[in-house]
């Protein structure tokens, strides 16, 4: 018989072939045939989880150190008095604030599976759930989590969706329904981000809007960019002569006072 | 120390603690004779690695340690660098942490000590104040003791500002600085050696005190102890910092603006400082856990500027300095105002020049001086 670990069930982490502690298993695997491999013969438990963590990303820590925990709490099992200190282990494994930790270990019983799986493809580490961590609500997020790990975005796309859909939650201008027809993680990432920063976006597309409107001459092309804090005007020559090079950049010249003016526009959304 | 700064400091304070190497200090001992219900026994606490939890952060703001300071006190400022414009400030800091709780407190990124330090050994600062007085830098020092604790949050209790400033009287190259968002003055007013000392608000429309700034002194009380110390002969400065964008900014920090030069004469007044809201991004995560999502500040459309930290639009920033300059200005040409940790092109944007060309701010911004 193997141990179940509630919660977390099914998220234990991948490994080539399955390892066990007696009963207990600790890893999983792709591959069904693979034989497993009990651990108990020669590490202690604490040291058999030690040696798996290495090279683990947080969230399957986070499930072996639940898997380890399970042995003492499960009345079914004769544990001989084994003990897995998980405060120690992720003390070890660098992990300090572990207060965060069992916030995190808390938030991962709630989860939806298919998000958790997403976090441990992705490495998150602990401070990645700081972004969610005290917004996360079950009932309507738990839909926002799954459409989030349909679309399979890459971390760094995936950590900016959560944050800037849960501050967009606190000022009540998303809900996760809107979220359903997106096929793309990008495509997604960009409808919120217009949202988050509508202010000083819309004041960007006002003035991209201007530039694109001078005609200064053909193959040449102007717009806005944004560069951080900053907006920056692009603009876009090709020339197939030094003789046209020069002219282009002429009438650029010329129409200057025209970039001025598209810059300077008023659009009121500052107020 | 009156009735109404010990029932703040009650309300404010869980536990103190006293390090063994602190005992009989004069601080320790004002905490003790003040404060005896909240001494504990000390203990050492181990110091986790990286950023504070909420919960840890919010602790930390209630619970003081007096301990000796190990390191150095007198440090440069760090806003300059090669991206902000440098105003040649130093910093004497005589502990850690704040009582106050502003939503976009910098220390919520700085610190990692889970709590509210306050530094026994204060005569070993003074002594370094003396060493670097005695060797000088060529020019006028400024030096703030406000960087990473309210000058005066403690102070009636500290009794640190009265010293500095009796020790910084005997010095003609150094100017002090005390910050505060509080109006606990009354134990000032009467220093006969102030020194060349200039008390500073950082200050900000009423309704952002309200809603960014938990546990300060209303704005309103901070103009009235800014007026008693005007009066009791001290130089005040006022430092509109952090300014946040919000639906009314314009009729908010115009009401500000018009009531700082109706009740000051910019001859009392130093100097005024700007600087837009800004935080590292790390930062972010712990604002959020700590305070409503969907405040000012959290909501607010900040971007990666050069220098890492999340800004304004620049041009939106720019905006907001030459709005409230202008509304000084309409006042009296008099008002001397610069830009706090802004970019060179801020300047321009703002100014039409970079500081050592602005009129009146030329001194304030002459070569970097070092220690």
């Amino acid at each position: 018989m193997s141990i179940q670990i509630s919660g977390l069930n099914g998220l234990l982490p991948k490994t080539n072939c399955r390892f066990t502690w007696r009963e207990l298993t600790l890893t999983d695997t792709n591959w069904a045939s693979q034989k497993s491999y009990d651990l108990s013969a020669d590490l202690s438990l604490e040291r058999a989880v030690a040696v798996l963590s290495e090279g683990l990303s947080f969230c399957e820590k986070l499930s072996l150190a639940e898997a380890a925990a399970s042995l003492t709490t499960n009345t079914n099992t004769n544990t001989n008095s084994h003990t897995f200190d998980q405060r120690l282990f992720f003390k070890e494994s660098n992990y300090t604030r572990f207060d965060l930790i069992e916030q995190i270990k808390n938030l991962s019983k709630e989860l939806p599976e298919d998000f958790l799986r997403w976090c441990a493809l992705k490495k998150l580490n602990l401070k990645d759930f700081r972004a969610f961590l005290n917004d996360y609500k079950k009932n309507n997020d738990s839909v926002f989590f799954s459409k989030l790990s349909d679309l399979d975005p890459t971390k760094n796309t995936g950590l900016q969706i959560i944050e800037v859909y849960f501050d967009l939650c606190a000022q009540k201008k998303v809900s996760p329904e809107d979220l359903l027809s997106f096929k793309n993680a990008e495509t997604l990432l960009a409808s919120l981000k217009k949202k988050r920063f509508s202010m000083t976006l819309s004041k960007d597309q006002i003035i991209f809007d201007e530039l694109s409107k001078i005609k200064v001459a053909a193959g040449v092309k102007a717009s806005l960019k944004r560069n951080g804090d900053k907006k920056q005007i692009k603009l876009e020559l090709e020339a197939d002569s030094p003789e046209q090079l020069k002219e282009k950049l002429q009438k650029s010249l010329e129409r200057a006072d025209s970039f001025e003016k598209a810059w300077n526009i008023k659009s009121g959304a500052s107020k | 120390m009156n009735k109404r700064y010990l029932e703040h400091y009650r309300e404010s304070f869980s536990e103190i603690y006293i390090h063994p190497e602190s005992e009989g200090s004069a601080v320790a001992l004002r905490f003790k004779k003040f404060f005896p219900e909240k001494i504990k026994p000390f203990e050492d606490v181990a110091r986790a690695k990286g950023l504070m939890t909420s919960d840890e952060f919010d602790q930390s703001k209630k619970r003081i340690l007096v301990q000796p300071h190990k390191g150095q006190f007198f440090k440069q400022c760090p806003g300059g660098n090669q991206n902000s414009a440098c105003c040649n400030y130093f910093v004497l800091n005589l502990g850690s942490q704040c009582h106050f709780n502003c939503s976009y407190c910098y220390l919520q990124s700085f610190l990692n000590t889970p709590y509210l330090v306050v530094y026994s050994n204060v005569e070993k600062a003074l002594d370094e104040l003396t060493e670097i007085a005695e060797r000088g830098t060529g020019g006028k020092m400024r030096v703030g003791t406000g960087e990473v604790i309210d000058s005066l949050g403690l102070d009636p209790i500290t009794l640190f500002s009265e010293l500095i400033m009796e020790h910084i009287h005997k010095f003609e190259n150094l100017g002090l600085e005390l910050k505060t968002k509080s109006d606990f003055v009354d134990h000032l007013l009467d220093v006969k050696n102030k020194g060349e000392t200039t008390i500073s608000w950082s200050i900000n429309p009423e309704h952002i005190v309200k809603t960014e700034e938990h546990g300060t002194a209303s704005n309103a009380k901070r103009l009235e102890a800014a007026y008693a110390c005007v009066t009791s002969g001290y130089k005040i400065g006022f430092h509109i910092d952090p300014v946040i964008w919000h639906p009314d900014w314009k009729e908010n920090y115009s009401e500000l603006v018009d009531q700082i030069a109706e009740i000051f004469d910019p001859k009392d007044v130093p100097y005024v400082s700007l600087g837009a809201l800004r935080f590292q991004p790390e930062q972010r995560h712990i604002m959020k856990e700590r305070f409503d999502r969907a405040s000012y500040v959290n909501s607010g459309e900040l971007f990666k500027s050069k220098d890492g930290k999340l800004r304004y639009d620049a041009d939106l920033r720019s905006e907001m300095f030459k709005f409230i300059i202008d509304r000084f200005k309409k006042h009296s040409r008099a008002w001397r105002i610069f830009l706090c940790m802004e970019s060179p092109e801020t300047w321009l944007s703002t100014y039409g020049d970079f500081p050592k060309k602005v009129d009146g701010l030329e001194d304030l911004f002459s070569p970097r001086a070092s220690v």
